[in-house]
């Protein structure tokens, strides 16, 4: 089976109702994603296909075909982070860091959706990303950084 | 900030697989080595028994021709630094706290320091003990850590002062270099390695005056924040060696159930299946990959005994608790006379139950059984206990089980036991391999491993004037110092099994709570600085199938919770305003006073009024060598609890990183909030009622209140900063809900009771 993950082509010999999840962590050595639950409820396996947030422990490897499958390791681009993680670290973001990936790419595809998003944006789409060490705060203080920073850009370019 | 090393070999290029060479130096070339640069005997070979260092392997910090004067700290020829952390890393930001200690003493910036996880080897607890928990990371390091560091930073300079050949009072050891005051000269503390080889480690490091820091007490970013915005970090449940199986562990559905008969004949012949392999824990099904033991799993058959924890149901344990006669008391505290204390009585009966600690990493581990021992990978907070537990399964010493500890994804107190990597550890046994074992979500939470249920009853005399005149505390709880196991205490010049012996004697009498008590139970009722004349504590064990667990702030998340609700309740009983009553019974407690003040300061406390249908609610614990208090703000919302802000104040002495402060402040609350209001473990029939977060509610982004944090400069060495401001939220919140509704809530968790009671008509 063919995969397009972090714009590149991979290879992946398992069947089509294999768990995303299991597949990016033990055949293509993406460790990045993590393993919460198992059933969707905690978020730490989020990943993207086609810039949408997915919970990659309850989707069918098969489902993921024809997508642009992206994980944390492809939210950055080699040398430079992507804004929020930089945000993240500005904001002393991670505390065990286990659930970060996860609400990395929710916040990204969040910001995607909506650059400047409201607290109650962020309620509704982070609200799924469990995090036991409680960075909720330090988290919507970085996407609202980002977010910020968003508003300017936009701004100076009127 | 540059990318941190967490593990590998020193000289190999960043794209190798982590582990690739560790596992090809095992204990035999280790030793070899050793023998060849000391000339000592060869000890491996000997017999088993003789064998007492510990089985190390090649770390990052094992780099030929660099300085080590220590096991913590190796600069190269390179000018690299590199910093063994012997404390576990599960997100209170000791590595971190750790390395700003080792930057300060040895005047090398912090993003210079590469940091890696030490192993088991014994020489890592030159420090200290290699256990992490109790809030002591910091604290317990502040000293030793930065002694380490001076001693080396000592000797790189007189290192100079013999390069050049002058005294070493015009020297200065500056950003990695020693200085030449007086001219320009400089020189790297890498150029100094080979003469720094030649000296002796100074026995009297001098460490730096509090008014020279200039990494302590800054607010420095995470050394561990790019590896885990970026998916590199490498927790247990990544870790990778080579041949390695993965498995899947089906549990007994009921405590101490046991496998009858295991039908996994379909399993077996699914693709990927290794072995279906029972075990004392359940039945394990390893696999290839792990996504086709979880397949395999589906399709194992397994009939499991009743097991003597069958008759075990939470519901009936809180009725006998209700009306036991407590014979088995003890005297915990015993102050002037409460029986003879002047006033009317008050009194309250406060019960909280048992707690998962749920750490977004489901329990896991690698072992990696073989003739030459055990090698485990895991996050863990004590090697040796993980040590001693698989050197009981496997009938081999301690020394002959190594341990990497990678990050931590969350502990809580949960990662001190054992159960997964002895799993592990017979998968591995019994397939030939290195196995991996990841529990399920619902295996982590029925673990029954918990925060302990406890019952108190709590009464006071309070005068005509309104002064408390006595206080008694009973409580019932499960011991925690009578689960632990205790062997890895004692020597190992003592055999395994009379270790053992002497580990579950010990346990009985504390267990039998004549000739020791445990004070855990009653921390946070025995140590509060309220200013009450007659005192009484008493504590009564008692033993269930489960095993009760370190879980943060341990006793304090029960006593401090009683405590600050009933003097709440107290000061009601005496016409009187509850930060006003504290600060009465507290004059004799500055520290108390000071955050109780801040606190107060901080929320607007009588100052500001509160919009209509919200109340507040204050509390304050000493926990961990520091000093903590809490306002919260919360209402009540269609039945439901809801906290809009919680203030907090903590006086930890010196605050390392006062950022990182905040984050476990922070952090402390929204576990503490989780607690308090939904937090439960129940058990009926034997069977744990909660599985997976659906059933045990953590409370998420869009529940989580405002939380606004300071923290107090006090005394010159740092208290406990993990744990203590877990302490007084339960009781601040519960007075808060008081405020707002007249509703008094003594059980937790705390929505089930308010539910209760607003139902409750007679109420």
């Amino acid at each position: 089976m063919k995969l397009k993950i972090n714009a590149e082509e991979r290879d992946v010999d398992v069947p089509e109702d294999a768990p995303l999840l299991w597949v990016l962590r033990e055949e293509l050595g993406l460790t990045g994603t993590k393993f919460g639950c198992g059933r969707a409820l905690c978020g730490a396996c989020t990943v993207h296909l086609d810039g949408n947030a997915k919970r990659s422990c309850v989707t069918a490897v098969g489902d993921a075909q024809g997508h642009e499958i992206t994980t944390i390791e492809g939210l950055g681009h080699d040398d430079e982070l992507h804004p929020l993680q930089q945000a993240w670290m500005d904001a002393n973001v991670p505390q065990c860091g286990y659930c970060q990936p996860g609400q990395l790419m929710m916040a990204a595809a969040l910001l995607e959706a909506k650059p400047n998003p409201t607290d109650a944006d962020i309620d509704a789409a982070m609200s799924g990303s469990l995090c036991r060490c409680g960075t909720y705060p330090r988290i919507r203080q970085a996407i609202h950084a980002v977010a910020g920073r968003n508003g300017a850009a936009k701004g100076a370019a009127k | 900030m540059s990318d941190v090393e967490q593990t590998g070999t020193p000289d190999e290029p960043k794209a190798e697989p982590k582990l690739g060479r560790r596992r090809g130096i095992g204990r035999r070339r280790f030793l070899l080595g050793m023998v060849a640069g000391t000339g000592a005997l060869c000890v491996y070979g000997a017999a088993r028994s003789m064998s007492l260092d510990e089985r190390s392997t090649l770390e990052m910090g094992d780099i030929e021709g660099a300085f080590k004067p220590n096991a913590f700290i190796t600069i190269t020829p390179d000018d690299r630094v590199i910093f063994a952390c012997t404390k576990a890393e599960m997100g209170q930001g000791t590595m971190t706290g750790q390395a700003m200690l080792i930057a300060e003493e040895l005047e090398v910036p912090l993003e210079k320091i590469e940091i890696y996880f030490a192993d088991s080897a014994k020489k890592y607890t030159a420090l200290g003990p290699h256990i992490t928990g109790g809030s002591t990371g910091i604290s317990g390091s502040y000293v030793p850590a930065r002694e380490v560091a001076a001693a080396t930073r000592m000797m790189l300079v007189s290192a100079a002062a013999q390069k050049w050949g002058v005294s070493e009072d015009g020297l200065r050891a500056e950003a990695g270099r020693v200085v030449e005051a007086s001219g320009d000269r400089s020189v790297t503390y890498g150029e100094l390695v080979e003469i720094a080889n030649t000296l002796k480690v100074p026995e009297k490091p001098k460490l730096k005056a509090r008014k020279d820091f200039r990494v302590i007490g800054t607010p420095a970013r995470r050394v561990d924040n790019h590896a885990k915005v970026t998916g590199t970090a490498e927790f247990g449940i990544d870790v990778q060696v080579p041949n390695m199986a993965k498995a899947v562990m089906l549990h007994p559905p009921r405590t101490d159930a046991k496998a009858l008969s295991v039908d996994a004949d379909d399993a077996k012949k699914m693709p990927g299946v290794v072995d279906v392999v029972t075990t004392e824990r359940g039945v394990g099904v390893v696999a290839e990959k792990y996504w086709q033991a979880l397949r395999a799993a589906a399709a194992v058959k397994v009939e499991w005994s009743e097991g003597e924890g069958s008759k075990f149901s939470t519901s009936a344990l809180w009725d006998e608790l209700r009306s036991s006669e407590r014979s088995r008391a003890r005297d915990v505290l015993d102050e002037g006379k409460f029986d003879e204390a002047q006033g009317t009585l008050v009194e309250a009966v406060y019960e909280v139950p048992y707690l998962a600690h749920a750490p977004m990493e489901p329990m896991n581990a690698v072992a990696h059984v073989t003739d030459e021992g055990c090698e485990v990978w895991t996050g863990n907070q004590g090697p040796i206990l993980i040590q001693e537990a698989v050197a009981r399964i496997l009938d081999i010493e301690r020394s002959e089980v190594l341990v990497h500890t990678p990050f931590l994804g969350g502990a809580f107190g949960r990662r001190s036991h054992p159960e997964a990597v002895l799993e592990a550890a017979w998968l591995s046994k019994a397939v030939g391999r290195p196995v991996q074992i990841i529990w399920s979500r619902e295996s982590d939470t029925r673990g029954g491993r918990y925060r302990p249920l406890a019952w108190s009853k709590v009464q006071a005399r309070v005068d005509d004037a309104g002064t408390v005149t006595g206080l008694s505390y009973d409580t019932q709880s499960q011991s925690i110092l009578a689960d632990l196991e205790l062997d890895s205490l004692f020597p190992m010049w003592i055999p395994l099994r009379l270790r053992h012996w002497i580990g579950r004697n010990s346990t009985r009498v504390i267990s039998s709570n004549v000739l020791i008590t445990d004070v855990l139970a009653t921390e946070g009722a025995t140590n509060h600085a309220y200013a009450i004349p007659n005192q009484h504590v008493t504590y009564t064990p008692f033993a269930t199938p489960f095993t009760a667990s370190w879980w943060r702030s341990v006793g304090f998340s029960i006593n401090s919770f009683v405590i600050e609700g009933f003097i709440d309740e107290l000061a009601h009983a005496a016409n009187k305003e509850p930060l006003a009553f504290r600060r009465s019974m507290l004059a004799e407690a500055p520290r108390w006073l000071g955050v109780l003040d801040a606190v107060a300061e901080l929320s607007g406390w009588g100052e500001r009024t509160l919009a209509e249908g919200t109340g507040r609610g204050i509390a304050v614990a000493e926990a961990f060598g520091s000093f903590c208090a809490q306002v919260v703000e919360a209402r009540v919302d269609d039945g439901q609890i809801v906290v809009d802000t919680v203030y907090c104040v903590l006086d930890c002495g010196l605050a390392v990183n006062p950022d990182l402060v905040a984050a476990q402040m922070e952090g402390s609350i929204i576990f503490g909030l989780t607690a308090a209001i939904w937090g439960e473990i129940t058990v009926e029939g034997g069977v744990v009622q909660q599985g997976n977060f659906d059933t045990y509610r953590l409370m998420r982004m869009h529940e989580t209140p405002t939380i606004v944090t300071k923290v107090m400069e006090g005394a010159d060495e740092p208290g406990g900063v993990g744990e203590p401001a877990v302490a007084p939220l339960a009781g601040a919140l519960a007075n808060a809900i008081f405020d707002v509704s007249g509703k008094r809530l003594r059980r937790a968790p705390l929505q089930n009771e308010l539910a209760r009671q607003l139902a409750d008509t007679t109420l």
